[in-house]
């Protein structure tokens, strides 16, 4: 093995290392994994080289673009001056404006950010030191590829969804964004009028995994989007013997389908989102409350969750926010033509990000909620998990001073991880930053030598190659904006793989080691390693890579339980503190922590704050119980099944047990605004202070006393 | 004698076990691998039956020489003979004996033939089944009767099936319970719909066993002729979770089995016509919905193993409607010639034919990735609403033909009439 360190020259800089090393240093890995090398079509050496980056190139990415000023017009630029950049690039062939955006919005709306499928060759050119001026982008996140076998999403204007959908005073909208969502389940469905289950609560089901189809009532530019009038005739149809035939009604509706290699977690007995959307808005047919809750799901892209890093399922979180909106604007209530209340619940979290609330996704959520609340009036919220990193050994804090002026932390990398290993470690806002305020300086396990980057003015990256080929990157990246934290990065390539792609990073302890020059301020760095595991029911993929430091004392005592808390003597930069999901670190949504019915006590893995967005310093706002008892995990609610019931943990449950109770609170005050304060003050409420309340730091206001819906046999109250 | 570690850990198994290694099908102890069968005996439940261990035979020598005294010799008119040829014997014999009996007023009615196909010979061919219309005693005249035809799919179909194999892995965790419970005999999933139990419903489990030998007795052969390789024979990265049976994959053995053995019980349980107002509750739609849903999941457990391909499985779902429902008609004698009512000796033969088994696309080709659907060859519909269920020919692959002239009262067989009214009394509604 002989590694070499490089640092790169000014010309061979990009603007987004991240970008960079998704999108090119992972190729290899990615394209095996596709199966562009065949090995058995008698292709090698360059010709081979060559037809592999034939289909890269030819493969769509999705992403969220931040969009720039127009100097010109002094307002952030259309889509279709965005397009003019980029056909002045001759890079129009190479990005795809998916149909949901009219011609009126892309001739004439700024955008703040906008969704883009986009191929190689225009990331490229985006992250280029001058990609902000050639093509009019802040800054990119990217998910994917879209694998070869899914459609291309349709650029064309698609006609939207305008048909109105009346609904009665009492009715809220619960919307939710998941993974699996088994929509035929009988908690969705009430009694029709030849009394069997076939009429469907849920309104619109935009499943971005499905095939897409011309017949549809709603057309999508890419997956498809099913109605209530849709599901229901599906569901007429496949009734036998007063039962849904569900092998029948999912294979219909393309989310079971064995001729498909596409992920299928509705065959699955547990999957995510139905298990969620159970709690969110399940109820019994002959429950009459059902009728109130009209559901609409989304179903997030099986190429974006299977995504490398596990934590990027955010990026298609812009364009099923724009559907919800979309849909809430076909809704008036009978009478008063008012919109109904909203509850938006997306139980997924990552690690990682700038835990300020202007992280990419966290702006896109502010925006997205703020155009709701300006174009339609009616209350609603957005209720987001916490999270369940706080055993991960993902977060490090530390502040580097004149008298403690450096830092080292180890960074345990897994061996056999098919997926790449990230961390981000954010330097505090500063007015400016000097040159070399900073000096971070990686290690690799078994290779001699290191990479230094240092914090300033301009970026700064190096590699670390074996025979030519990329293992790892470590980059600085100055701010965008002087009230934005420079943002060090170090991403590091799969440890392991089953097919021939070339060198592996070295898995093992990867050594970083931050300094400070004396004479400039306390700094304050906060770092995050991103989230890198294999999510349930999904094939072995990623492995986390977590922090290692022997000042962090996992057990109280040896042989005895995990310490879920920092203690108060607590020393060394790994930290429980501050391993709130990046995600919910925002100003508008309610983030929801998880406790064990039993003992009160938070869940082990609920993660907490603090965050560094002043407005929201603690981080959780309230928790739900996310496990019965210590013994009985998760709590129950919809397996796949119609009948089903199975139990979930995870701050995942807990966020939409308080959407329920939310929508409860919308449909009995349905003129009044509902805030996450208020949902604080809920939990404040039930839980007031007293010894034994977690801090607020892990609980928000405090333990919110909901009514335990599914599980009522499992665990009775004492 | 079947390989210890072959056995079933569960003792229950043993209760339902048609192959005894020591029982009456000794010689099909073979397959006894998955434990379905106990190593003692046929009915493992009844105690395994009377045992002469050395020291109890070694007291009766000396007790009888202590106690019988001299011989004294019997008359010829002391001891009435037996009845000959009379079902009313079969209660005094045991089960494992009574299943040799069974066997062969099954086995000796079923024909076999390979019909090659006439141009070229390495094409698939017909594997037929036939009903033997046999001669009364005395005379010679017989006939065979065709029952049930199988062509076995060509490889381009089975490549293309085997994309679904692959596909369906995703569920082997999640299935793993079922298919371990599953190895055994269908009786163990099927008891947990019907109220079978081997104290309460003895003869069911008996007659269910015997209807079990019948699948498997005409499968094997068709496996042996049809001669399919295994998924794990075309690729090395199916990789099954479980041992590949050594016999061929079409029809899947389970498949046949379990839907000859649900078709078989709905039929036993509504077997009791009730006077109205009172309701047979059997005949509701939704206990056939059950109990067809349930041999589906065995069937399609075994493509989640990585053992078969879904086409397996339909046609073990059409080879076990038909043997299911020839089977009844076997056991259930009518009484006056000509009462249509549940009785449809055999009216018709069914074939599939696996070469046909694939969708057409748009442009013209021929895609063979179709799954495994068990409401394309049965639907139990209502018949508590007078809707008789009845096995489809909707698919393209499975055709139904009609047959006239045969005698249908050649089709009983007075013993399995015997077990068939034991069993159904013991579904009377109390």
């Amino acid at each position: 093995m002989s590694f070499d360190w490089i640092k790169m020259g000014p010309d061979e800089l990009v603007r987004d290392a991240e970008l960079e090393f998704r999108v090119n240093m992972m190729k290899r890995f990615t394209a095996a994994n596709l199966g562009f090398v065949k090995g058995n079509d008698g292709l090698h050496g360059d010709a081979l080289r060559a037809r592999i980056d034939r289909d890269y190139d030819a493969l769509w990415w999705m992403a969220v673009v931040e969009v720039s000023r127009n100097e010109d017009t002094d307002r952030n630029r259309t889509i279709n001056e965005l397009l003019d950049l980029a056909d002045a690039q001759d890079l129009l062939e190479n990005v795809i404006v998916p149909g949901e955006y009219s011609e009126a919005i892309r001739a004439n709306e700024p955008q703040a950010f906008v969704t883009f499928f986009v191929q190689r060759k225009y990331i490229e050119r985006a992250n280029k030191s001058d990609g902000e001026a050639a093509l009019g982008v802040l800054s990119m996140s990217v998910t994917g590829p879209v694998t070869p076998d899914v459609p291309s999403p349709i650029g064309a204007p698609l006609e939207p969804g305008t048909k109105p959908v009346k609904v009665g005073p009492e009715t809220v909208l619960v919307a939710v964004i998941d993974y699996g969502i088994a929509i035929g389940h009988d908690l969705f469905r009430r009694e029709g009028p030849t009394g069997e289950l076939d009429v469907s609560r849920v309104a619109f089901f935009w499943d971005m995994d499905g095939v897409p189809s011309p017949d549809a009532e709603l057309p999508s530019s890419f997956g498809r989007i099913w109605t209530q009038n849709e599901i229901e005739q599906k569901l007429k149809q496949n009734m036998q013997n007063g039962l849904l035939d569900e092998a029948g009604f999912y294979r219909e509706i393309g989310l079971i389908d064995w001729g498909r290699s596409v992920l299928k977690p509705c065959a699955q007995r547990v999957s995510h989102g139905t298990h969620v959307t159970g709690l969110a808005a399940g109820y019994p047919a002959e429950d009459e409350q059902g009728k109130d809750r009209k559901i609409i799901a989304v179903q997030l892209p099986g190429w974006a969750v299977h995504d490398p890093t596990g934590d990027r399922l955010d990026v298609p979180l812009e364009r099923a926010l724009d559907f919800i909106a979309a849909r809430l604007g076909q809704f008036k209530i009978t009478g008063t033509g008012k919109k109904p209340p909203i509850v938006i619940n997306f139980s997924f979290g990552n690690f990682a990000g700038p835990h300020n609330g202007r992280g990419l996704i966290e702006q896109v959520i502010e925006t997205a909620l703020a155009q709701m609340a300006a174009d339609f009036g009616s209350p609603q919220l957005m209720t987001l998990p916490s999270g369940n990193g706080n055993l991960s050994r993902c977060h490090a804090e530390f502040i580097l001073t004149d008298d403690e002026d450096t830092e080292r932390i180890n960074w345990q990398v897994q061996p056999d991880d098919l997926s790449p290993s990230m961390l981000q470690v954010w330097m505090p806002v500063l007015p400016a930053v000097p040159d070399g305020a900073v000096s971070l300086t990686l290690m690799a396990p078994g290779a001699a030598g290191s990479a230094t980057v240092q914090a300033g003015a301009a970026p700064m990256q190096a590699k670390l190659t074996e025979n030519n080929e990329d293992l790892a990157i470590i980059s600085y990246r100055p701010p965008n904006d002087p009230g934005e934290p420079g943002l060090f990065e170090v991403m590091v390539v799969s440890t392991g793989h089953p097919l021939n792609v070339g060198p592996l990073a070295p898995a093992g302890a990867w050594h970083l080691s931050f300094s400070k020059p004396h004479g400039i301020e306390d700094l304050t760095m906060n770092l995050w390693v991103r989230r890198d595991e294999r999510l349930p029911g999904f094939p072995e993929f990623g492995r986390q890579s977590y922090l290692v430091d022997p000042r962090y004392g996992r057990f109280a005592e040896p042989g005895g339980k995990e310490l879920d808390d920092d203690p108060d003597d607590h020393a060394g930069p790994v930290r429980r503190a501050g391993t709130i999901s990046g995600y919910a670190s925002g100003d508008t949504p309610a983030v929801i922590a998880g406790y064990v019915r039993s003992t009160g006590r938070m869940a082990g893995y609920s993660a907490g704050g603090p965050t560094l967005n002043d407005q929201r310093p603690t981080g959780p706002d309230a928790s739900a119980v996310s496990d019965d008892s210590d013994v009985l995990g998760g709590v129950l609610s919809a397996g796949s099944s119609s009948g089903s019931r199975v139990a979930l943990n995870g701050t995942s449950v807990a966020a939409p047990q308080v959407a329920r109770k939310a929508a409860d609170l919308m449909a009995a005050a349905p003129d009044q605004p509902l805030t996450r304060q208020d949902i604080a003050q809920l939990a404040l409420d039930d839980d007031p202070p007293a010894p034994g309340k977690p801090r607020v730091r892990r609980t928000g206001g405090g333990r919110l006393r909901l009514p335990n819906l599914f599980g009522k046999l499992r665990w009775s109250a004492q | 004698m079947a390989i210890e570690s072959n056995q079933s850990q569960q003792g229950a198994f043993g209760a339902f076990g048609a192959f005894g290694t020591s029982g009456a099908f000794g010689a099909f102890g073979a397959f006894g691998a998955f434990g379905a069968f106990s190593g003692t005996g046929a009915f493992g439940a009844f105690g395994g039956g009377p045992v002469d261990p050395p020291l109890v035979s070694a007291a009766l020598i000396t007790s009888r020489d202590g106690i019988a005294g001299s011989w004294i010799p019997v008359s010829g008119s002391a001891v009435d003979p037996s009845g000959q040829e009379d079902v009313e014997y079969l209660e005094r014999l045991s089960p494992a004996v009574r299943g040799s009996i069974f066997a062969l007023e099954l086995g000796s009615r079923i024909g076999f033939g390979f019909e090659p196909d006439a141009a070229d010979a390495t094409k698939p061919g017909w594997a037929r089944v036939y009903h033997l219309e046999a001669a009364l005693p005395g005379s010679t005249d017989a006939k065979y009767v065709p029952l049930v035809a199988v062509k076995r799919p060509t490889q381009k179909i089975f490549a293309q099936q085997l994309d679904l194999v692959a596909n369906y892995a995703d569920l082997r965790q999640d299935r793993m319970g079922e298919i371990l419970s599953q190895l055994g005999t269908p009786t163990e999933f099927l008891r947990a719909i019907a109220f079978i139990e081997p104290a309460r419903t003895p003869y069911t489990i008996e007659l269910l066993a015997t209807a079990h030998w019948l699948a498997n007795f005409v499968e094997m052969r068709l496996k042996y002729a049809l001669a399919c390789k295994r998924p794990i024979e075309y690729s090395p990265q199916i990789q099954p979770m479980i041992w590949t049976p050594t016999h061929g994959a079409l029809p899947s053995g389970h498949s046949t089995e379990a839907f000859t053995m649900a078709r078989v019980l709905w039929l036993l349980l509504r077997a009791n016509k009730v006077d109205p107002p009172k309701e047979n509750p059997y005949d509701q739609g939704l206990w056939g919905e059950m109990l067809m849903r349930v041999a589906a999941r065995i069937a399609i457990n075994r493509t989640v193993a990585g053992v078969h391909f879904p086409v397996d499985s339909a046609v073990g779902a059409v080879l076990g409607l038909t043997l299911g429902r020839y089977f009844v008609d076997r056991c259930t004698f009518v009484e006056t010639a000509g009462d249509p009512a549940n009785f449809e000796f055999p009216k018709a033969s069914w074939e599939f034919d696996g070469t046909k088994y694939f969708r057409t696309m748009d442009d013209g080709t021929e895609v063979g990735d179709i799954d495994f659907d068990w409401r394309a060859y049965y639907d139990p519909r209502d018949p508590a609403n007078g809707q008789n269920p009845e096995q489809k020919t909707s698919a393209d692959w499975v055709t139904r033909t009609a047959l006239t002239g045969v005698d249908q009262t050649q089709a009983m067989s007075k013993p399995l009439h015997w077990l068939w009214g034991k069993a159904a009394d013991e579904w009377k509604d109390f």
